[in-house]
């Protein structure tokens, strides 16, 4: 096992290394490419989210960590909390895009459906909310070499 | 994997006035995203009433998320309710699964070449 524990500013122009940073690594330890890029999409959809809402403080600070297991990722954000953002009201939203195309239309055009694309990206999604921040855990298992999921 | 920035370049197609094609190069993510859009809304109005065809190439681009996925739909949502068309071309494999997940593959037309997606737009 494996761990990284990383502290940054709650600024959105950090993300992109930090998650290239992370994928990278998924790659080191025998992640597939595909695997990787979700990997990079799913660390880029919890940092923002938690950047732009749990985070009221200029200086506010973002913790990642990251353990790297032989079969799966685990990767745990945390904010500050401070914004209101209620993730099981966002959850529900996302999910009326599963069914009926018609009615997501305008709600797929506007921001806010990342979560929804973590869940689908990964294989565990655990969000927790209190007064101390949002933490975020998602887990991606290793695919088996010659299995590719399909949707 | 090492992805920053996008570049973006609008045309409008030789055989069809009415057709623009954008060609993304490089990542659309929550920073860039809105970059991108500064760029490509002035040059949708001056066809803004008329409908009209705009195509994305998406062949070269690296990387979206959500933000970047959220502006396509815009466009998409926006053609359609001037009677005008959206379409994606060869977006890469990373780029369409993002596509497939979120549910928007319902939604969007994805061609494998900008003539294809041209040819759609003729039979229409």
């Amino acid at each position: 096992m494996r761990n990284i524990r990383l502290y940054f500013p709650a600024d959105l122009k950090i993300v992109p290394g930090i998650r290239n940073m992370i994928a990278r690594t998924a790659l080191t330890f025998g992640f597939s490419e595909r695997e990787c890029y979700q990997v990079e999409t799913i660390v880029d959809e919890i940092c923002n989210n938690a950047i732009e809402h749990g985070c009221s403080r200029p200086d506010a600070e973002i913790t990642l960590e990251y353990k790297i297991e032989p079969d799966y990722l685990e990767i745990t954000v945390k904010d500050e909390g401070g914004k209101e953002f209620n993730p099981e009201t966002v959850r529900q939203r996302n999910e009326l895009l599963a069914g009926n195309g018609s009615k997501s239309l305008e709600f797929l055009e506007k921001r806010g459906h990342g979560l929804f694309i973590v869940k689908r990206l990964s294989n565990s999604l655990d969000i927790s909310v209190g007064q101390e921040g949002t933490i975020v855990r998602v887990i991606k298992k290793k695919e088996p070499e010659g299995i590719t999921k399909t949707e | 994997m090492i992805n920053a920035g996008l570049s973006v370049e609008i045309r409008t197609a030789e055989s069809d006035a009415a057709i623009k094609i954008v060609t993304l190069v490089g990542v659309l993510d929550t920073i860039s995203a809105p970059k991108a859009e500064e760029v490509i809304d002035p040059a949708l109005e001056q066809d803004e009433q008329n409908g009209g065809c705009l195509i994305i190439d998406c062949s070269k681009l690296a990387y979206m998320n959500s933000d970047g996925l959220a502006l396509l739909m815009r466009y998409h949502v926006q053609k359609r309710r001037r009677n005008g068309s959206f379409k994606i071309v060869a977006p890469a494999a990373c780029v369409k699964e993002i596509i497939e997940v979120s549910g928007a593959i319902k939604m969007l037309e994805i061609y494998k070449s900008e003539q294809e997606a041209v040819i759609s737009w003729r039979r229409k």
